[in-house]
């Protein structure tokens, strides 16, 4: 049986392949992906976060107006010296109170750079898109497996002698590559925007400031390698979910109707409810799939908080126990995985249905 | 002992309180071509679909190709279609082959052009499956059953949806199939199909086999000869008193004889000896759909 898996997962791929169903999939998720990395470019570009900051100072006593903004810091600074001596202390409170301000801007402005350039902007996307990847790919899952029913060609596959677990397995394994195929292509694409990105933002400056600035977030290429690593197995339950739930019905458009209303009542609303409401909930939080591959790509999620949400992440950011969510998600994978296998084999074949 | 390629013993399919094959034991023998006929839900799709292993069954066994090959092995030496045949919409003809050949993991792209070619649908290959008629449906669904050469057929309603010209084609196909070292069970309702394709048949209804032989001993029983006499009330006196003559009835005002094929020739000259002579003598063979409706008591026969 095992080792027909190959053969029949080669055949799967011929299959799926051929779909124009994951093509599009891949399409729009690498638009949703592009649209995600040009918007935080355009936010970037416009130095919004540097030039939103800005102090003023007036006095009616001295006839004095000062309006000041991070780039009037730059440079040869503060001239105190053509101030009256009332102002130059207010004005040199006022400077040290906005260097501390456009500090942390910078450090959020610089992260913003990280996340455009490489390989940070490899990483930062896909823990934005989670919710959405980990949809499509509970409809690919339950359409792959709930068509194959719709369409009668189950029948044909298992009267040629196919085992059912074999077939079954294959199917995982065939999503589960198509998983990985589709977030390198996605990270690709990603790739050659962030190329285009540095390319539009070579005279900023903030290249080797972003290199040089201390406690800068440092995304190598060895965590964006764990941390898409760990997104692929952290999503198998997923494949797993929409598979089960097809084997169960029987129906691509029920077993997707399921998951979805799973994601957005289970993991939308009753997980944050619950998690709000009940304080017994925190003990089997790390239990709940949702929770678990949340924990389990924490280490993601802290780059994020470091990136974006600026020097308080990290200090806010509770380390989780990532052990526990592995094994969690492997509980699942083992779970799901045995459960889509019990209802298949055990299931007799009815004929086409909207074939 | 006859080479037995499908054995079958008290096989039982119940979906709740339906009972869809009732205890049915069949036995097929290598290089025949085996007719499963019935009236609409007499069981035949769920038989086949037992025997494939789509469907588990409530009780009793079945072996194919004798109980030393495990069912995997059996099948992967069977094809089969089971009710309409089912490819992916989105593929062509040629790449759906290609697929349940890769399934099997033996043969050719050669393989699946002379298959192409042999059920006439070459021209449309490269065609998705969607864009095919029901006809078109069917022939990729035998030359798909023919991957492989497997040795057992099994094919449900083969000619299904397809024109008279088409179904004359598959016709002499299927029984071009049935040789020597290759079986096939075919269920139709086109009951002068299986008279024309099949050695043997399997008359079934409400689940269960009603009678089971050749086609030629099931029609022979009831050969029959039409005659018109110089006395036809003599006559039917004489052949009555016949021992190898079964019955004799009359038919608007004819004589219905029913005696064996083989001596069918004698009539006349028994009567000629009685000085009973015959004036007109037209031998009448019992079609199978006829012999079908006498088994089944007509039950649902006009629609299937």
């Amino acid at each position: 049986m095992i080792a027909s898996i190959p053969r029949l997962a080669r055949w799967e791929w011929f299959k799926l392949r051929s779909r124009r169903m994951p093509w599009v999939m891949l399409l729009v998720a690498a638009l949703v992906v592009q649209l995600m990395f040009w918007g935080v470019f355009a936010f970037y570009a416009s130095g919004v976060l540097l030039q939103s900051m800005s102090s003023s100072y007036s006095s009616e006593r001295l006839d004095l107006e000062i309006s000041l903004t991070c780039a009037d810091l730059q440079g040869e600074g503060i001239a105190y010296d053509d101030y009256a001596p009332e102002a130059q202390a207010e004005l040199r409170q006022m400077v040290d109170d906005m260097s501390l301000a456009c500090d942390a801007a910078l450090q959020q402005h610089r992260a913003l750079r990280e996340a455009l350039t490489l390989p940070g902007s490899l990483v930062v996307p896909w823990v934005l898109i989670q919710g959405f990847w980990v949809v499509l790919l509970m409809i690919l899952s339950a359409s792959t497996v709930g068509v194959e029913y719709g369409w009668g060609t189950l029948r044909m596959v298992l009267a040629k002698g196919v085992n059912r677990s074999a077939f079954m397995a294959a199917k995982f394994l065939t999503l589960a590559g198509m998983n990985i195929a589709g977030m390198l292509a996605v990270a690709a694409s990603l790739a050659v925007s962030s190329l285009i990105a540095t390319a539009l933002t070579a005279n900023d400056g903030d290249g080797a400031a972003v290199a040089a600035a201390p406690g800068a977030p440092a995304i190598d290429w060895g965590t964006v390698a764990r941390m898409l690593g760990g997104a692929m197995y952290g999503w198998l339950p997923y494949i797993l979910l929409g598979m089960f739930l097809a084997a169960v019905t029987r129906s691509s458009a029920t077993a997707i109707s399921l998951a979805l209303g799973y994601y957005i009542l289970g993991e939308q609303v009753l997980a944050t409810v619950l998690s709000g409401l009940f304080e017994w909930y925190e003990t089997i939080r790390p239990y709940v799939l949702v929770h678990a591959v949340d924990d389990w790509l924490a280490d993601a999620a802290m780059q994020l908080s470091i990136g974006i949400g600026g020097d308080g992440g990290p200090s806010l950011f509770i380390e989780p126990d990532r052990l526990r969510a592995f094994l969690v998600l492997l509980g699942y994978i083992v779970v799901l995985g045995s459960a889509t296998l019990w209802a298949f084999r055990r299931q007799d074949m009815a004929g086409a249905r909207d074939a | 002992m006859a080479d037995l390629v499908i054995r079958t013993d008290e096989l039982t399919k119940r979906y709740g309180r339906v009972l869809a094959v009732d205890k049915l034991s069949l036995q097929v023998e290598r290089g025949h071509v085996f007719g499963l006929l019935g009236p609409n839900g007499s069981g035949k799709t769920t038989f086949m679909s037992l025997l494939l292993g789509l469907v588990r069954p409530t009780s009793g066994s079945f072996q194919l190709f004798g109980a030393d090959t495990p069912h995997r092995d059996a099948l992967q030496r069977t094809g089969a279609i089971v009710e309409v045949p089912s490819f992916y919409p989105y593929l062509s003809g040629r790449k759906n082959l290609a697929y349940f050949q890769g399934l099997l993991g033996r043969g050719s792209a050669q393989e699946i052009d002379d298959l192409l070619e042999q059920v006439g649908l070459a021209e449309r290959a490269t065609d998705a499956f969607h864009t095919y008629s029901l006809g078109m449906k069917q022939r990729l669904g035998i030359a798909s059953t023919l991957l492989g050469d497997p040795e057992l057929l099994f094919l449900d309603e083969p000619t299904n949806g397809m024109d008279p010209a088409g179904m004359a084609e598959i016709r002499d196909l299927i029984r071009s199939l049935g040789t020597e070292r290759r079986t096939v069970l075919l269920s139709s309702h086109l009951l002068h199909e299986v008279e024309q394709v099949c050695d043997s048949v399997a008359i079934l209804s409400k689940g269960k086999v009603i009678v089971q032989g050749a086609v030629d001993d099931l029609v022979y029983t009831q050969e029959q000869v039409l005659l018109d006499t110089t006395d036809n009330t003599a006559a039917a006196a004489i052949l009555e008193r016949l021992d190898w003559v079964e019955a004799v009835t009359t038919e608007n005002g004819t004589l219905v004889v029913t005696a064996p094929d083989d001596r069918s020739s004698e009539l006349s000259a028994v009567l000629g000896r009685s000085e009973v002579y015959v004036t007109q003598m037209t031998r009448r063979r019992a079609s199978l759909e006829e012999y079908f409706l006498d088994v089944t008591g007509g039950e649902e026969a006009a629609a299937s």
